[in-house]
């Protein structure tokens, strides 16, 4: 073959460079690659939502099988594929928190006379340690079947914007999916988990203080003398995986005290931005807790109503080592923050006064 | 260079070689991350209520912060789970 001349080569660069331009400019080529590329991404990070997902049943399903239960597949499935929760009206405001807080604890209770009805004879433990659990496989299937949604769109519909946004975002949520199947082992065991820092810093501040019930899941604790200020001290009751009803505690501790409380202090755990480290220790002004309102609201409300102050402590962590077993830097956050509220007891609350902690998180692991 | 070997031709070459280099490097730090795995470990920390004494063991299914576990050495007060907490071990090849 001859050899090419130099101003040959250069007819040929400007012909190619010519017709990348109009291939590129002109034409759906580009995108249609795009959107290929994309789809072979994202179908090969939903299979390994698929083996997650599969994973997750495959543990739970053994897990009731070693709690006796004959039929755990069924079990499994029909928990995951119901008790969904219908939003209330909006649109018009009033009450919608007393609705809210209406529908929610309609659905704990259908929830744990399901457990009840298909597995009697369960300890309270046991019980609400696998209602997490079945919670968590229900978490993955649905963001499985919203992942599955938006891939089909996006190929029906030939849409590479939507197929590039759910392969920009698959990593991030694939980390907290793989969060999610991790926490199963935490509430098989009956771990602490990183969102028990609350509950845990009550524990230590009581001491072995016997707990009272106040409301349904959650207890309080009284006689608890600090330098001479009473405290009174609320958190889910343990060891079992609840969160509780933080907020109607509260409220009623509040009024039996008749409104004669110095202080408020909630200590929660919250989610630290990826600069923070974990295990910080953070105060400031407001209820810590995050539910999605009535809990939160009922601590608000009783709040103003007495003009009582409310102050906030957290323990910051990533939400993997919040849903996960309490790690060593969790554990040295709650001693922190246990110092801190201390503090703020001795600094804020004069003698002969009474001061509320509020433990607000996941007991598991914690009496 | 060889006569029959022109300036694309080598530019093509080295671009090929480097892509299939990057590629084999690629996935043999993939395989290499993965092969390292952090195997935690879940520790219970048990201390006596007059704090006069404290010791740390592996994690046992059934065990939770507060619960009685024995009798203290020392005092003969009451042992108890502390702690439970998890530790990030060392990396090791699976």
């Amino acid at each position: 073959m001859n050899m090419l001349d130099v101003s040959d080569i250069w007819t040929l660069i400007i012909v190619i460079i010519f017709i990348l331009s109009f291939i590129l400019n002109f034409t759906d080529i580009p995108q249609r690659i795009q959107l290929w590329r994309f789809a072979s991404y994202v179908r090969r990070k939903l299979i390994q939502v698929d083996d997650i997902e599969s994973d997750v049943r495959r543990r739970l399903v053994n897990y009731l099988g070693s709690l006796g239960i004959k039929t755990p597949r069924e079990i499994v499935d029909n928990f995951v594929n119901n008790y969904f929760l219908i939003e209330p009206v909006n649109i018009e405001p009033t009450d919608i928190i007393r609705r809210l807080a209406h529908l929610i604890r309609v659905r704990d209770t259908n929830i744990k006379s399901y457990i009840d009805y298909c597995m009697p004879g369960l300890t309270k433990v046991d019980k609400h340690n696998l209602i997490v659990a079945l919670e968590i496989a229900a978490v993955i299937t649905i963001v499985n079947k919203v992942l599955k949604h938006y891939f089909k769109t996006g190929l029906e519909s030939n849409n590479w914007v939507l197929l590039m946004q759910l392969a920009l975002e698959m990593p991030r949520i694939l980390k907290i999916i793989n969060a999610y199947s991790k926490a199963l082992d935490a509430f098989f065991l009956g771990t602490p988990i990183g969102d028990a820092a609350g509950p845990l810093l009550v524990k230590y501040l009581v001491g072995g203080t016997e707990p009272k019930y106040i409301a349904e899941d959650t207890v309080y604790f009284d006689g608890v003398m600090l330098n001479n200020r009473r405290v009174y001290a609320i958190k889910a009751e343990g060891p079992g995986a609840t969160v509780g009803r933080i907020g109607e505690a509260v409220e009623k501790l509040v009024e039996k005290l008749g409104g004669n409380v110095a202080r408020i202090i909630t200590v929660d755990a919250a989610l630290k931005l990826e600069s923070e480290v974990t295990g910080e220790v953070a105060e400031g002004v407001g209820a810590a807790i995050g539910d999605i309102g009535p809990e939160k609201i009922s601590i608000e409300r009783v709040a103003v109503k007495y003009g009582i102050p409310l102050d906030a402590v957290v323990i910051k962590m990533s939400q993997e080592e919040a849903i996960n077993t309490m790690t060593k830097e969790v554990y040295d956050g709650v001693l922190k923050a246990l110092d801190k509220v201390k503090n703020i007891i001795t600094s804020r609350v004069r003698e002969g006064e009474s001061v509320i902690v509020v433990g607000v998180g996941n007991t598991v692991g914690v009496l | 260079m060889p006569p029959n070997l022109d300036i694309f031709t080598l530019i093509l070459l080295i671009m090929t070689i480097s892509l299939i280099l990057y590629t084999l490097l690629l996935s043999f730090i993939q395989r290499k991350a993965s092969r390292e795995t952090v195997k935690p470990k879940i520790i219970t920390k048990i201390s006596c209520m007059r704090d006069d004494y404290s010791e740390e063991r592996d994690f046992k299914k059934g065990d939770y912060v507060g619960l009685v576990v024995g009798k203290c050495p020392k005092c003969e007060g009451n042992l108890l789970i502390t702690a439970i907490y998890l530790i990030r071990g060392v990396k090791e090849k699976g």
